[in-house]
């Protein structure tokens, strides 16, 4: 024993600090370069914008997206704790499918919601027609609807796709908490009714917060449901403002306002899972449900099925039917609408596998119980990147492309005097570039999940058997991650082939994706393919839908 | 004397927040050459670290481990696990679930042509009497089928010694006697070296040449079984020895 490494503790230096370590942190602070870029826009800029965006903008746009959030916020709730209430509580014909049908709105992305709500709720569309036929009137000028385009229609289309995050969220808690509080309620001389007021949604309410917290995170990324239906919100105000105006430290400053909202949101989260691990977690059984019979279970029925028919099978027929339509007139499909596609696909495949291959690279290197603690946390704050919407994560990454492009173009034309040329925001990686910090979550997440299944013992096992740290990883953990990194891929390609608000502000010119064809078309409004695209985006966002609604069906049971 | 495995003054401690909590300190004991020693103790009485830092996956903040007089861990020095050539079978087994029993076994032959790792996992399989199941995979075996499937796959390589934790807690306890002994046969005839860890004595005893009784963190006496019984160095060994044996008298009663 030498006396000078007495008192230092033996710190084992190929594991603390190499090369992966500084993959990991470098990945981590890619992520957080837009919010910081935004910090130092917003707040060293020119202090007279603030003053106009106080006075003309923000007013306004902060008013519409606060009354925005808090009616899908009320809208998610009660059909999401309704719907999850009904289906664990009450036995009545088709509750089975229900169960899983009840999910299918997620494969809906809110911009298709409304491109086509606007066109089925139309004056002149299918369904004031049949109304106005049934009542008898001739012209739209005697009746109509109140217009789909106001804030009450987007508050109700966006909540009937928005609803699932709470269902999901509050069946789980149904599933596995209600049965025994129900029982001793009820012993203690409650009826069923005043049971599910008194114990039940208390209990549920952190559930129930989540599950919010996540729709409302949705609603504030959408760029095109408010904007087809003509809500000013901060997302459209930032868009506008660097769009129309080039404004791009207007454009950082209200996008702001946006990440203050967010922090709430996400604090909202946090704070509704703060006692989930102090939940019962014995082993539970389910809620018997009550039959129903007659005229009660064609309600019950009626209740359950309305949310679905709303967010998924008006929306799913109307674009089937007006797909067939547009192929039986024109016969084919245009060259523009098979490059989109090949882009869409093209884009989402590389930005999953970088994203897949990051979450494994960060996954792996924190596991590591003797990882640094500033390290951990700053790779914890990263995952925060799904919450910034992607409005605001593609404003705060305009500067650091600019600077990356100046450097590179500059670079390659002092040794290899090439012209100068925009790489990055000229090229795909742009995109590729923000679905990456954008997704990076659910791979991390996922891989994190997946590795925790592993016991630690295999680890042991395969070092003491004569293999290096790296050599088990390829031998041991990645057979054994497959399907946790196969459910990651899924999600993140599909979320990437849905992405529009970021897409629409990063693509190069000309350059276009299903979203932003089908953006164009409706902003334009002419429909002519946008419903094949929109097919194509929801016909690919079933598949996790499906996915998931296997697992937490047998995961309850 | 030919000493195998030498212990000298270890500290063994975790990280906790910013203080050390230690597990193990002052800890010496040293295993000849084809001894099997035993660390017996209650649960959370540092044995199972006690191994782990022999195995490589815990530092040492004092004191020195010695295999075969090559300093395998002392203050900021570490052999990684994977060059100490120490074979170790796990409480859990630790097979894997993707490989057959035949690509468990054969997992520590690397660098080796294949004609060998074909022979030496054939002999494996025929020394733990499984060679019908090599196809198989772990999850598909009994308890104690895995439990030798574990013990041929830390042999394979042929380590210098063999760790064994808690090898038989996972087994009822009819099995688990019959195992002991048949461990203890399949050591004796390898001539290996090992160190198992319990806190079952009647395991203890039927396998072990060197006992060391742990409690807190200290090792109490280590010494041969009979000199325990015998010659116990302190009352606290006497009353464990005593009392364990009453315990196991008992479990037996309560089995019949």
């Amino acid at each position: 024993m030498s006396e000078n490494t007495l008192q230092q503790p033996p710190l084992k230096k190929t594991q603390s600090f190499n090369a992966s370590t500084y993959l990991v942190l470098g990945v981590a602070l890619c992520v957080l370069a837009p919010v910081l870029t935004l910090l130092w826009h917003a707040f060293s800029g020119n202090f007279e914008h603030w003053n106009g965006l106080l006075q003309n903008v923000i007013p306004n746009s902060l008013g519409n997206t606060l009354v925005l959030l808090v009616g899908v916020a009320i809208v998610v709730a009660c059909l999401g704790t309704g719907s999850a209430w009904l289906t664990t509580a009450y036995q009545f014909p088709t509750r089975s499918i229900l169960m899983w049908a009840l999910l299918l709105p997620l494969a809906v992305p809110t911009y298709i919601m409304a491109f086509a709500y606007l066109d089925v709720m139309h004056p002149l569309g299918p369904v004031q027609s049949i109304i106005r036929d049934l009542l008898g009137y001739t012209s739209p000028r005697q009746f109509r609807l109140p217009d789909i385009r106001s804030m009450g229609g987007a508050i109700v289309l966006l909540g009937f796709v928005l609803y699932p995050y709470v269902y999901l969220s509050t069946r789980v808690m149904f599933m596995t908490q209600a049965a025994n509080l129900m029982e001793a309620a009820r012993t203690l001389g409650c009826t069923r009714r005043e049971a599910f007021f008194r114990v039940v949604i208390p209990m549920a309410r952190p559930a129930i917060a989540v599950g919010i917290s996540l729709a409302l995170l949705e609603t504030l990324n959408d760029i095109g449901a408010s904007e087809f239906l003509g809500i000013q919100t901060l997302t459209v105000s930032v868009y506008t403002t660097w769009i129309s105006r080039s404004n791009l430290a207007g454009a950082a400053q209200i996008a702001i306002f946006m990440l203050i909202v967010v922090t709430t949101l996400i604090w909202l989260e946090r704070h509704g899972r703060r006692h989930q691990r102090y939940a019962n977690t014995q082993r539970m059984h389910p809620i018997q449900p009550q039959k129903l019979r007659g005229m009660q279970a064609l309600i019950a029925m009626a209740l359950g099925w309305f949310p679905v028919i709303c967010g998924f099978i008006i929306p799913a027929i109307y674009l089937i039917a007006e797909s067939i339509k547009r192929l039986e007139a024109v016969g084919t499909v245009s060259d523009d609408l098979i490059r989109g596609t090949f882009n869409t696909i093209t884009v989402a495949a590389i930005a999953t596998f970088i994203t897949v291959a990051c979450g494994l690279l960060i996954a792996w290197v924190v596991r590591n119980p003797r990882f640094f603690r500033m390290g951990k946390f700053i790779v914890r704050a990263s995952s925060l990147g799904y919450a910034i919407p992607g409005t605001v994560l593609a404003i705060g990454l305009l500067t650091p492309y600019a600077i990356i492009d100046t450097f590179i173009s500059d670079s390659l034309s002092f040794l290899f005097q090439l012209p100068p040329q925009l790489y990055i925001m000229g090229s795909m990686s742009g995109i590729i570039i923000a679905y990456v910090i954008r997704f990076l979550a659910i791979s991390v997440g996922g891989i994190e999940a997946g590795l925790s299944r592993i016991p630690p013992s295999l680890e042991n096992a395969s070092r003491i058997l004569g293999h290096t740290s790296r050599k088990t990883f390829f031998k041991i953990h990645l057979p054994l991650l497959k399907p946790a990194i196969g459910a990651a891929s899924l999600l993140i390609f599909v979320d990437a082939m849905k992405e529009l608000s970021a897409t629409l502000l990063l693509r190069p010119l000309n350059f276009e994706t299903l979203s932003t064809w089908l953006y164009a078309e409706a902003a334009r409004g002419t429909y002519e393919e946008g419903a094949i695209a929109a097919l194509i985006i929801v016909l690919a966002g079933l598949l996790p839908v499906i996915i998931l609604a296997k697992s937490q069906l047998k995961s309850n049971y | 004397m030919n000493q195998l495995l030498v212990l000298d003054k270890i500290k063994l401690a975790y990280p906790q927040q910013k203080q050390l909590k230690v597990v193990v300190e002052n800890f010496s004991l040293s295993l000849q050459e084809g001894e099997i020693g035993c660390l017996l103790g209650p649960s959370g009485c540092g044995k199972t670290t006690v191994l782990r830092s022999i195995a490589g996956f815990e530092p040492v903040y004092e004191g020195e481990i010695k295999l075969a007089n090559m300093v395998l861990s002392a203050p900021g020095k570490m052999v990684e696990p994977e060059n100490r050539h120490i074979g170790m079978m796990f409480q859990d087994y630790a097979l894997f679930p993707h490989l057959t029993i035949e690509q468990n076994i054969a997992f520590g032959l690397k660098n080796k042509d294949k004609t060998y790792i074909k022979s030496r996992t054939a002999e494996m399989l025929s020394l733990i009497n499984l060679s019908d199941t090599r196809k198989r995979y772990p999850h598909e075996l009994s308890g104690g089928q895995q439990q030798r499937v574990a013990l041929a796959r830390a042999i394979a390589p042929s380590p210098k010694i063999l760790l064994l934790d808690e090898p038989f807690s996972n087994l009822d306890t009819d099995s688990r006697e019959r195992l002991a002994f048949e461990v203890r046969e399949i050591l004796k005839e390898n001539k290996l070296s090992a160190i198992l860890v319990t806190h079952n004595q009647a395991e203890a005893f039927a396998i072990a040449d060197k006992i060391g009784i742990m409690s807190n963190g200290k090792l109490l006496q280590w010494s041969t079984p009979n000199e325990l019984i015998n010659n116990p160095n302190s009352k606290e060994v006497s009353d464990f020895v005593r009392r364990d044996s009453l315990a196991s008298l008992r479990e037996q009663a309560f089995m019949r």
